[in-house]
Protein backbone atom coordinates (compact mmCIF):
# COMPACT_ATOMS: atom_id res chain seq x y z
CA UNK A 1 0.00 0.00 0.00
CA UNK A 2 1.57 3.21 -0.97
CA UNK A 3 1.31 6.36 0.98
CA UNK A 4 -0.96 7.60 -2.18
CA UNK A 5 -3.65 4.91 -1.27
CA UNK A 6 -3.35 5.81 2.82
CA UNK A 7 -4.17 9.31 1.70
CA UNK A 8 -6.40 8.13 -0.26
CA UNK A 9 -8.13 5.56 1.93
CA UNK A 10 -8.44 8.78 4.21
CA UNK A 11 -10.09 10.59 1.67
CA UNK A 12 -12.51 8.03 1.37
CA UNK A 13 -13.67 8.00 4.07
CA UNK A 14 -15.49 11.28 4.17
CA UNK A 15 -16.76 10.58 0.62
CA UNK A 16 -17.99 7.14 1.69
CA UNK A 17 -19.80 8.83 4.69
CA UNK A 18 -21.47 11.43 2.13
CA UNK A 19 -22.08 8.97 -0.63
CA UNK A 20 -23.66 6.27 1.60
CA UNK A 21 -26.03 9.35 2.98
CA UNK A 22 -26.92 10.03 -0.54
CA UNK A 23 -24.36 12.67 -1.86
CA UNK A 24 -24.42 12.28 -5.54
CA UNK A 25 -21.74 14.48 -6.35
CA UNK A 26 -19.47 12.33 -3.40
CA UNK A 27 -20.60 9.29 -5.06
CA UNK A 28 -19.38 10.56 -8.13
CA UNK A 29 -16.34 11.37 -6.85
CA UNK A 30 -15.51 8.42 -5.40
CA UNK A 31 -16.35 6.64 -8.80
CA UNK A 32 -13.83 8.54 -10.44
CA UNK A 33 -11.38 7.92 -7.78
CA UNK A 34 -11.29 4.72 -8.25
CA UNK A 35 -12.42 4.03 -11.90
CA UNK A 36 -8.38 3.43 -13.30
CA UNK A 37 -8.34 0.59 -9.93
CA UNK A 38 -11.67 -1.03 -11.33
CA UNK A 39 -11.06 -0.86 -14.68
CA UNK A 40 -7.36 -2.38 -14.41
CA UNK A 41 -9.04 -5.10 -12.32
CA UNK A 42 -11.57 -5.54 -14.31
CA UNK A 43 -9.00 -5.77 -17.27
CA UNK A 44 -6.90 -8.53 -16.09
CA UNK A 45 -9.84 -10.53 -15.26
CA UNK A 46 -11.57 -10.23 -18.17
CA UNK A 47 -8.36 -10.52 -20.15
CA UNK A 48 -9.72 -8.97 -23.24
CA UNK A 49 -10.63 -5.15 -24.14
CA UNK A 50 -13.86 -6.01 -25.57
CA UNK A 51 -15.16 -7.06 -22.33
CA UNK A 52 -13.59 -4.63 -19.84
CA UNK A 53 -16.12 -1.98 -20.41
CA UNK A 54 -19.18 -4.21 -20.08
CA UNK A 55 -17.45 -5.65 -16.72
CA UNK A 56 -16.30 -2.04 -15.63
CA UNK A 57 -20.08 -0.60 -16.19
CA UNK A 58 -20.94 -3.48 -13.89
CA UNK A 59 -18.86 -2.67 -11.33
CA UNK A 60 -19.75 0.78 -10.91
CA UNK A 61 -23.10 0.27 -11.42
CA UNK A 62 -22.67 -2.39 -8.05
CA UNK A 63 -20.66 0.08 -6.23
CA UNK A 64 -23.46 2.40 -6.84
CA UNK A 65 -26.22 0.58 -5.59
CA UNK A 66 -24.32 -0.92 -2.64
CA UNK A 67 -22.65 1.74 -1.29
CA UNK A 68 -25.72 2.41 1.45
CA UNK A 69 -25.09 -1.09 2.22
CA UNK A 70 -21.23 -0.91 3.39
CA UNK A 71 -20.97 -0.83 6.83
CA UNK A 72 -17.44 0.03 7.17
CA UNK A 73 -16.66 -3.04 8.81
CA UNK A 74 -13.85 -3.72 6.04
CA UNK A 75 -12.06 -1.25 4.72
CA UNK A 76 -13.26 0.99 1.47
CA UNK A 77 -11.04 -0.41 -0.85
CA UNK A 78 -11.48 -4.18 -0.01
CA UNK A 79 -15.47 -3.74 -0.46
CA UNK A 80 -14.52 -1.86 -3.46
CA UNK A 81 -11.91 -4.62 -4.73
CA UNK A 82 -14.69 -7.09 -3.63
CA UNK A 83 -17.75 -5.75 -5.48
CA UNK A 84 -15.61 -5.75 -8.92
CA UNK A 85 -14.14 -9.06 -8.36
CA UNK A 86 -17.66 -10.08 -8.35
CA UNK A 87 -18.91 -8.40 -11.45
CA UNK A 88 -16.19 -9.72 -13.01
CA UNK A 89 -17.10 -12.89 -12.13
CA UNK A 90 -20.94 -12.67 -13.19
CA UNK A 91 -19.95 -11.04 -16.79
CA UNK A 92 -17.39 -14.17 -17.27
CA UNK A 93 -20.38 -16.56 -15.84
CA UNK A 94 -22.78 -14.81 -18.26
CA UNK A 95 -20.64 -14.50 -21.25
CA UNK A 96 -19.85 -18.27 -20.66
CA UNK A 97 -16.25 -17.95 -20.95
CA UNK A 98 -15.18 -19.57 -17.40
CA UNK A 99 -12.59 -21.40 -18.34
CA UNK A 100 -12.66 -25.38 -17.14
CA UNK A 101 -10.53 -25.11 -13.61
CA UNK A 102 -6.97 -26.09 -13.77
CA UNK A 103 -6.12 -29.84 -13.21
CA UNK A 104 -3.26 -30.31 -11.29
CA UNK A 105 -2.07 -33.99 -12.46
CA UNK A 106 -2.93 -32.90 -16.18
CA UNK A 107 -0.53 -30.09 -16.56
CA UNK A 108 2.15 -30.77 -18.66
CA UNK A 109 5.90 -30.41 -17.10
CA UNK A 110 7.13 -26.51 -17.14
CA UNK A 111 9.49 -26.02 -19.55
CA UNK A 112 11.68 -22.59 -18.27
CA UNK A 113 14.77 -22.27 -20.11
CA UNK A 114 17.33 -19.29 -20.56
CA UNK A 115 15.81 -17.75 -23.29
CA UNK A 116 11.76 -17.71 -20.82
CA UNK A 117 12.20 -13.57 -20.43
CA UNK A 118 12.60 -13.16 -24.23
CA UNK A 119 9.33 -15.38 -24.23
CA UNK A 120 7.37 -13.45 -21.74
CA UNK A 121 9.10 -10.10 -23.80
CA UNK A 122 8.51 -11.45 -27.24
CA UNK A 123 5.82 -13.97 -27.48
CA UNK A 124 3.87 -13.54 -24.10
CA UNK A 125 0.01 -13.06 -25.51
CA UNK A 126 -0.70 -12.46 -21.26
CA UNK A 127 -4.78 -12.39 -22.20
CA UNK A 128 -4.65 -15.97 -23.50
CA UNK A 129 -2.78 -16.97 -20.72
CA UNK A 130 -4.93 -15.45 -18.06
CA UNK A 131 -8.09 -16.38 -20.02
CA UNK A 132 -7.15 -20.22 -20.08
CA UNK A 133 -6.46 -19.86 -15.60
CA UNK A 134 -9.36 -20.71 -13.57
CA UNK A 135 -10.75 -17.91 -12.47
CA UNK A 136 -10.20 -18.70 -8.45
CA UNK A 137 -6.80 -18.43 -9.20
CA UNK A 138 -6.65 -15.63 -12.18
CA UNK A 139 -8.43 -13.30 -9.35
CA UNK A 140 -6.04 -14.19 -6.80
CA UNK A 141 -3.26 -13.47 -8.97
CA UNK A 142 -5.02 -9.98 -10.28
CA UNK A 143 -5.85 -8.58 -6.82
CA UNK A 144 -1.69 -9.62 -5.93
CA UNK A 145 -0.47 -7.96 -9.02
CA UNK A 146 -2.74 -5.16 -10.00
CA UNK A 147 -3.69 -4.18 -7.12
CA UNK A 148 -1.13 -5.08 -4.63
CA UNK A 149 -3.05 -6.38 -2.12
CA UNK A 150 -1.43 -8.53 0.45
CA UNK A 151 -2.53 -11.91 1.44
CA UNK A 152 -4.56 -11.10 4.29
CA UNK A 153 -6.35 -8.45 2.31
CA UNK A 154 -6.53 -10.59 -0.55
CA UNK A 155 -8.21 -13.36 1.94
CA UNK A 156 -10.89 -10.72 2.67
CA UNK A 157 -11.92 -9.92 -0.42
CA UNK A 158 -12.20 -13.62 -1.14
CA UNK A 159 -13.43 -14.56 2.10
CA UNK A 160 -10.67 -17.40 2.03
CA UNK A 161 -7.77 -18.26 4.46
CA UNK A 162 -4.68 -15.98 3.75
CA UNK A 163 -2.99 -19.87 3.19
CA UNK A 164 -5.48 -20.39 0.61
CA UNK A 165 -4.63 -17.23 -1.10
CA UNK A 166 -0.68 -17.97 -0.87
CA UNK A 167 -1.67 -21.21 -2.11
CA UNK A 168 -3.61 -19.99 -5.45
CA UNK A 169 -1.30 -17.12 -6.50
CA UNK A 170 1.46 -19.72 -6.58
CA UNK A 171 -0.39 -22.48 -8.77
CA UNK A 172 -1.66 -19.55 -11.06
CA UNK A 173 1.82 -18.05 -11.56
CA UNK A 174 3.22 -21.82 -12.13
CA UNK A 175 0.09 -22.26 -14.91
CA UNK A 176 0.94 -19.41 -16.36
CA UNK A 177 4.26 -19.35 -16.84
CA UNK A 178 4.04 -22.74 -18.28
CA UNK A 179 1.12 -21.22 -20.91
CA UNK A 180 3.20 -18.44 -21.78
CA UNK A 181 6.34 -20.83 -22.10
CA UNK A 182 4.21 -22.41 -24.68
CA UNK A 183 2.97 -19.54 -26.44
CA UNK A 184 3.64 -19.46 -30.62
CA UNK A 185 5.98 -16.87 -31.62
CA UNK A 186 4.51 -13.71 -33.05
CA UNK A 187 2.34 -13.39 -30.09
CA UNK A 188 4.16 -10.20 -29.42
CA UNK A 189 3.32 -8.11 -26.57
CA UNK A 190 1.46 -4.62 -26.70
CA UNK A 191 3.53 -1.88 -25.23
CA UNK A 192 1.03 -1.31 -22.27
CA UNK A 193 1.36 -5.13 -21.42
CA UNK A 194 5.24 -5.22 -21.89
CA UNK A 195 6.47 -6.41 -18.53
CA UNK A 196 9.09 -3.70 -16.93
CA UNK A 197 13.04 -4.59 -17.45
CA UNK A 198 13.77 -3.20 -14.47
CA UNK A 199 13.53 -5.93 -12.18
CA UNK B 1 14.21 -25.53 -11.17
CA UNK B 2 12.76 -27.51 -13.87
CA UNK B 3 10.14 -29.99 -12.16
CA UNK B 4 6.62 -28.63 -11.57
CA UNK B 5 6.58 -28.64 -7.26
CA UNK B 6 4.28 -26.96 -5.80
CA UNK B 7 5.65 -26.50 -2.47
CA UNK B 8 8.30 -24.78 -3.81
CA UNK B 9 6.65 -22.67 -5.66
CA UNK B 10 4.67 -21.74 -3.49
CA UNK B 11 7.47 -20.24 -1.50
CA UNK B 12 9.24 -18.74 -4.91
CA UNK B 13 5.56 -17.16 -4.83
CA UNK B 14 5.98 -15.81 -1.52
CA UNK B 15 9.26 -14.65 -2.01
CA UNK B 16 8.04 -12.51 -4.76
CA UNK B 17 5.34 -10.67 -3.29
CA UNK B 18 7.67 -10.38 0.25
CA UNK B 19 4.74 -12.87 2.18
CA UNK B 20 8.07 -15.78 3.39
CA UNK B 21 9.14 -16.49 6.35
CA UNK B 22 12.92 -15.74 7.12
CA UNK B 23 13.68 -19.49 6.73
CA UNK B 24 11.41 -19.55 3.28
CA UNK B 25 13.89 -16.24 1.88
CA UNK B 26 16.67 -17.83 3.37
CA UNK B 27 16.01 -21.01 1.53
CA UNK B 28 15.25 -19.56 -1.28
CA UNK B 29 18.33 -17.49 -1.66
CA UNK B 30 20.52 -20.19 -1.21
CA UNK B 31 19.41 -22.62 -4.46
CA UNK B 32 19.93 -20.45 -7.61
CA UNK B 33 16.94 -23.30 -9.48
CA UNK B 34 14.80 -21.16 -7.05
CA UNK B 35 15.94 -17.40 -7.73
CA UNK B 36 15.48 -18.86 -11.44
CA UNK B 37 11.98 -19.58 -10.44
CA UNK B 38 11.74 -16.02 -8.52
CA UNK B 39 12.71 -13.81 -11.83
CA UNK B 40 10.01 -15.74 -13.90
CA UNK B 41 7.27 -14.79 -11.13
CA UNK B 42 8.87 -11.49 -10.96
CA UNK B 43 8.76 -11.21 -15.13
CA UNK B 44 4.62 -12.62 -14.86
CA UNK B 45 4.33 -10.36 -11.71
CA UNK B 46 5.59 -7.27 -14.18
CA UNK B 47 3.38 -7.59 -16.94
CA UNK B 48 0.56 -8.58 -15.18
CA UNK B 49 0.75 -4.88 -13.17
CA UNK B 50 1.33 -3.29 -16.28
CA UNK B 51 -1.59 -0.99 -16.72
CA UNK B 52 -3.86 -1.56 -19.25
CA UNK B 53 -4.45 0.48 -22.24
CA UNK B 54 -6.08 4.10 -21.10
CA UNK B 55 -9.56 4.65 -21.59
CA UNK B 56 -10.93 7.71 -23.18
CA UNK B 57 -12.02 10.33 -21.05
CA UNK B 58 -15.39 10.45 -22.94
CA UNK B 59 -15.83 6.61 -22.23
CA UNK B 60 -14.86 7.17 -18.86
CA UNK B 61 -17.25 9.96 -18.13
CA UNK B 62 -20.04 7.59 -20.17
CA UNK B 63 -19.52 4.62 -17.95
CA UNK B 64 -19.70 6.97 -14.72
CA UNK B 65 -23.02 8.84 -15.60
CA UNK B 66 -24.68 5.50 -16.65
CA UNK B 67 -23.71 3.64 -13.18
CA UNK B 68 -25.16 6.92 -11.45
CA UNK B 69 -28.20 6.54 -13.23
CA UNK B 70 -28.34 3.37 -12.21
CA UNK B 71 -28.07 4.35 -8.52
CA UNK B 72 -31.05 3.73 -6.69
CA UNK B 73 -32.58 7.59 -7.55
CA UNK B 74 -32.68 9.65 -5.65
CA UNK B 75 -29.85 8.53 -3.10
CA UNK B 76 -31.92 9.35 0.11
CA UNK B 77 -30.00 11.20 2.83
CA UNK B 78 -31.07 9.54 6.41
CA UNK B 79 -32.78 12.46 7.32
CA UNK B 80 -35.48 12.44 4.69
CA UNK B 81 -35.73 8.39 5.24
CA UNK B 82 -36.95 9.31 8.62
CA UNK B 83 -38.80 12.57 7.46
CA UNK B 84 -40.50 9.77 5.15
CA UNK B 85 -41.00 7.33 7.39
CA UNK B 86 -42.55 9.90 9.97
CA UNK B 87 -44.72 11.24 6.93
CA UNK B 88 -46.48 7.54 7.04
CA UNK B 89 -45.96 7.11 10.71
CA UNK B 90 -47.70 10.48 11.30
CA UNK B 91 -51.76 10.02 10.18
CA UNK B 92 -52.00 6.80 12.08
CA UNK B 93 -50.35 8.48 15.14
CA UNK B 94 -52.80 11.52 14.94
CA UNK B 95 -55.61 9.44 14.46
CA UNK B 96 -54.10 7.37 17.95
CA UNK B 97 -53.99 10.90 19.76
CA UNK B 98 -57.31 11.42 19.02
CA UNK B 99 -58.90 8.29 19.55
CA UNK B 100 -56.84 7.90 23.11
CA UNK B 101 -57.95 11.59 23.84
CA UNK B 102 -61.53 10.86 23.61
CA UNK B 103 -61.22 7.73 25.12
CA UNK B 104 -59.79 9.49 28.20
CA UNK B 105 -62.39 12.05 28.50
CA UNK B 106 -65.18 9.64 28.46
CA UNK B 107 -63.20 7.89 30.98
CA UNK B 108 -62.93 10.81 33.15
CA UNK B 109 -66.22 12.33 32.97
CA UNK B 110 -67.37 8.61 33.87
CA UNK B 111 -64.93 8.82 36.56
CA UNK B 112 -66.42 11.97 38.00
CA UNK B 113 -69.31 10.89 37.36
CA UNK B 114 -68.30 7.99 39.72
CA UNK B 115 -66.90 10.28 41.88
CA UNK B 116 -69.96 12.51 42.80
CA UNK B 117 -72.56 9.92 43.00
CA UNK B 118 -69.63 8.11 45.40
CA UNK B 119 -69.52 11.39 47.41
CA UNK B 120 -73.79 11.99 47.33
CA UNK B 121 -73.58 8.60 48.85
CA UNK B 122 -70.78 9.50 51.76
CA UNK B 123 -72.43 12.61 52.30
CA UNK B 124 -75.83 11.21 53.02
CA UNK B 125 -74.22 8.66 54.89
CA UNK B 126 -74.48 10.11 58.52
CA UNK B 127 -77.81 11.22 58.13
CA UNK B 128 -78.28 7.60 57.38
CA UNK B 129 -76.47 6.28 60.48
CA UNK B 130 -78.28 8.88 62.20
CA UNK B 131 -81.35 7.59 61.14
CA UNK B 132 -80.52 3.83 62.25
CA UNK B 133 -79.49 4.60 65.69
CA UNK B 134 -83.45 5.44 66.12
CA UNK B 135 -84.68 2.73 63.65
CA UNK B 136 -82.51 0.28 60.93
CA UNK B 137 -85.47 -0.15 59.27
CA UNK B 138 -86.51 4.08 59.05
CA UNK B 139 -82.51 4.36 58.31
CA UNK B 140 -82.97 2.67 54.44
CA UNK B 141 -85.80 5.26 53.72
CA UNK B 142 -84.04 8.14 55.23
CA UNK B 143 -81.06 7.30 52.80
CA UNK B 144 -82.80 6.76 49.73
CA UNK B 145 -84.72 9.85 50.47
CA UNK B 146 -82.01 11.77 51.22
CA UNK B 147 -80.01 10.95 48.03
CA UNK B 148 -82.86 11.63 46.20
CA UNK B 149 -83.25 15.02 47.36
CA UNK B 150 -79.67 15.61 46.96
CA UNK B 151 -80.04 14.92 43.48
CA UNK B 152 -82.71 16.76 42.62
CA UNK B 153 -80.67 19.64 44.71
CA UNK B 154 -77.23 19.59 42.81
CA UNK B 155 -74.52 18.11 43.10
CA UNK B 156 -73.00 20.07 45.62
CA UNK B 157 -75.87 20.13 48.30
CA UNK B 158 -74.47 19.86 51.54
CA UNK B 159 -75.96 17.55 53.95
CA UNK B 160 -77.50 20.10 55.75
CA UNK B 161 -80.46 20.82 52.66
CA UNK B 162 -79.99 16.93 52.24
CA UNK B 163 -81.30 16.03 55.69
CA UNK B 164 -84.68 18.08 55.85
CA UNK B 165 -86.34 16.45 52.99
CA UNK B 166 -85.38 13.30 55.16
CA UNK B 167 -86.89 14.78 57.86
CA UNK B 168 -89.89 16.19 56.41
CA UNK B 169 -90.84 12.42 55.40
CA UNK B 170 -91.78 11.65 58.63
CA UNK B 171 -92.49 15.22 60.10
CA UNK B 172 -94.31 18.03 58.37
CA UNK B 173 -91.64 20.29 56.50
CA UNK B 174 -92.91 23.62 57.57
CA UNK B 175 -90.82 25.48 55.38
CA UNK B 176 -87.57 27.87 54.47
CA UNK B 177 -87.13 30.61 57.01
CA UNK B 178 -85.03 33.39 56.33
CA UNK B 179 -85.12 34.32 60.39
CA UNK B 180 -86.76 33.36 63.70
CA UNK B 181 -89.23 35.43 63.05
CA UNK B 182 -90.73 34.32 60.01
CA UNK B 183 -90.12 30.68 61.60
CA UNK B 184 -92.70 31.96 64.50
CA UNK B 185 -94.95 33.86 62.01
CA UNK B 186 -95.22 30.80 60.26
CA UNK B 187 -95.70 28.49 63.17
CA UNK B 188 -98.76 31.02 64.75
CA UNK B 189 -100.75 30.63 61.22
CA UNK B 190 -100.02 26.53 61.63
CA UNK B 191 -101.62 26.97 65.12
CA UNK B 192 -105.26 25.88 63.75
CA UNK B 193 -103.70 23.32 61.42
CA UNK B 194 -103.53 19.78 61.97
CA UNK B 195 -99.84 18.88 62.97
CA UNK B 196 -98.07 15.95 63.78
CA UNK B 197 -97.82 15.64 67.26
CA UNK B 198 -95.24 12.78 68.32
CA UNK B 199 -98.09 10.61 70.38
CA UNK B 200 -99.91 10.31 66.92
CA UNK B 201 -96.65 9.43 64.96
CA UNK B 202 -95.76 6.84 67.93
CA UNK B 203 -99.54 5.13 67.12
CA UNK B 204 -99.15 5.79 63.39
CA UNK B 205 -97.42 3.08 61.25
CA UNK B 206 -94.60 1.34 61.64
CA UNK B 207 -92.44 3.21 59.51
CA UNK B 208 -93.41 6.39 60.86
CA UNK B 209 -93.19 5.37 64.89
CA UNK B 210 -89.99 8.05 65.03
CA UNK B 211 -88.62 11.29 63.75
CA UNK B 212 -86.06 10.61 61.14
CA UNK B 213 -84.66 13.97 61.09
CA UNK B 214 -81.44 14.88 61.96
CA UNK B 215 -82.31 16.14 65.26
CA UNK B 216 -83.13 12.91 66.77
CA UNK B 217 -79.20 12.58 67.75
CA UNK B 218 -79.56 15.78 69.36
CA UNK B 219 -81.88 14.26 72.11
CA UNK B 220 -84.87 15.86 71.29
CA UNK B 221 -87.52 14.74 73.70
CA UNK B 222 -90.67 12.56 72.85
CA UNK B 223 -92.58 14.40 74.87
CA UNK B 224 -96.35 13.39 74.88
CA UNK B 225 -98.62 16.31 73.20
CA UNK B 226 -95.50 18.23 71.52
CA UNK B 227 -95.79 18.79 68.08
CA UNK B 228 -92.12 18.39 65.71
CA UNK B 229 -91.83 20.08 62.55
CA UNK B 230 -89.10 19.96 60.41
CA UNK B 231 -87.77 22.70 58.68
CA UNK B 232 -85.38 25.32 57.02
CA UNK B 233 -84.00 28.18 58.89
CA UNK B 234 -81.18 30.12 57.10
CA UNK B 235 -81.03 27.16 54.91
CA UNK B 236 -79.80 24.85 58.02
CA UNK B 237 -82.03 22.21 58.38
CA UNK B 238 -83.82 22.40 62.09
CA UNK B 239 -86.29 20.53 63.70
CA UNK B 240 -89.03 22.61 65.62
CA UNK B 241 -90.64 21.23 68.69
CA UNK B 242 -93.90 22.72 69.55
CA UNK B 243 -95.26 22.47 73.45
CA UNK B 244 -97.83 24.69 73.97
CA UNK B 245 -97.01 28.47 73.40
CA UNK B 246 -93.38 27.32 73.21
CA UNK B 247 -91.09 26.29 70.31
CA UNK B 248 -87.93 24.48 70.53
CA UNK B 249 -86.13 24.90 67.27
CA UNK B 250 -83.36 22.23 67.16
CA UNK B 251 -80.30 22.70 64.47
CA UNK B 252 -79.88 19.41 62.78
CA UNK B 253 -75.84 19.62 62.29
CA UNK B 254 -74.72 21.60 65.46
CA UNK B 255 -77.99 20.66 67.63
CA UNK B 256 -77.96 24.23 68.80
CA UNK B 257 -80.91 25.49 70.31
CA UNK B 258 -83.41 27.98 69.91
CA UNK B 259 -86.55 28.64 71.84
CA UNK B 260 -89.31 30.93 70.76
CA UNK B 261 -92.15 32.19 72.97
CA UNK B 262 -95.42 31.75 70.94
CA UNK B 263 -97.51 33.40 73.64
CA UNK B 264 -98.05 36.25 71.77
CA UNK B 265 -99.77 34.69 68.45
Amino acid sequence: VTPADRAGRVDDAGLVDLARRGDRHALDQLLQLHFDRVRSLCRRVMANDADTDDATQEALIAICRGIVRFDGRSSFSTWLYRVTTNACLDELRRKGRRPIAMERDALPLPAVTAGFADDVADRLALDDALAQLSPDFRVAVVLRDVCQLDYEEIGDVLSIPPGTVRSRIARGRAHLARLVGEQPAGNQLTGHDRPKQSE
Amino acid sequence: MNEYDPILDEIVSAYVDGEATPAERARVESDPALLERVATFRQLHDAIASPPRPVDDERRRHLVAHALAEAPAPLAPVRSMRTRRFSAVAPIAAAAAIIAAVLGLGTWLVSTQENRDSDMATSAAPDALRGRDQAESDAGAAESSSMDATKSQGAVTTRASASAPAAASATPFLGRFADEAALRQALTERSSAPSTTIAAAAAGAGTTTGPTSGASSCGVADTAGATRYAAELRSRPVTVVVTGTRAEVIDDITCARTTLDLSNR
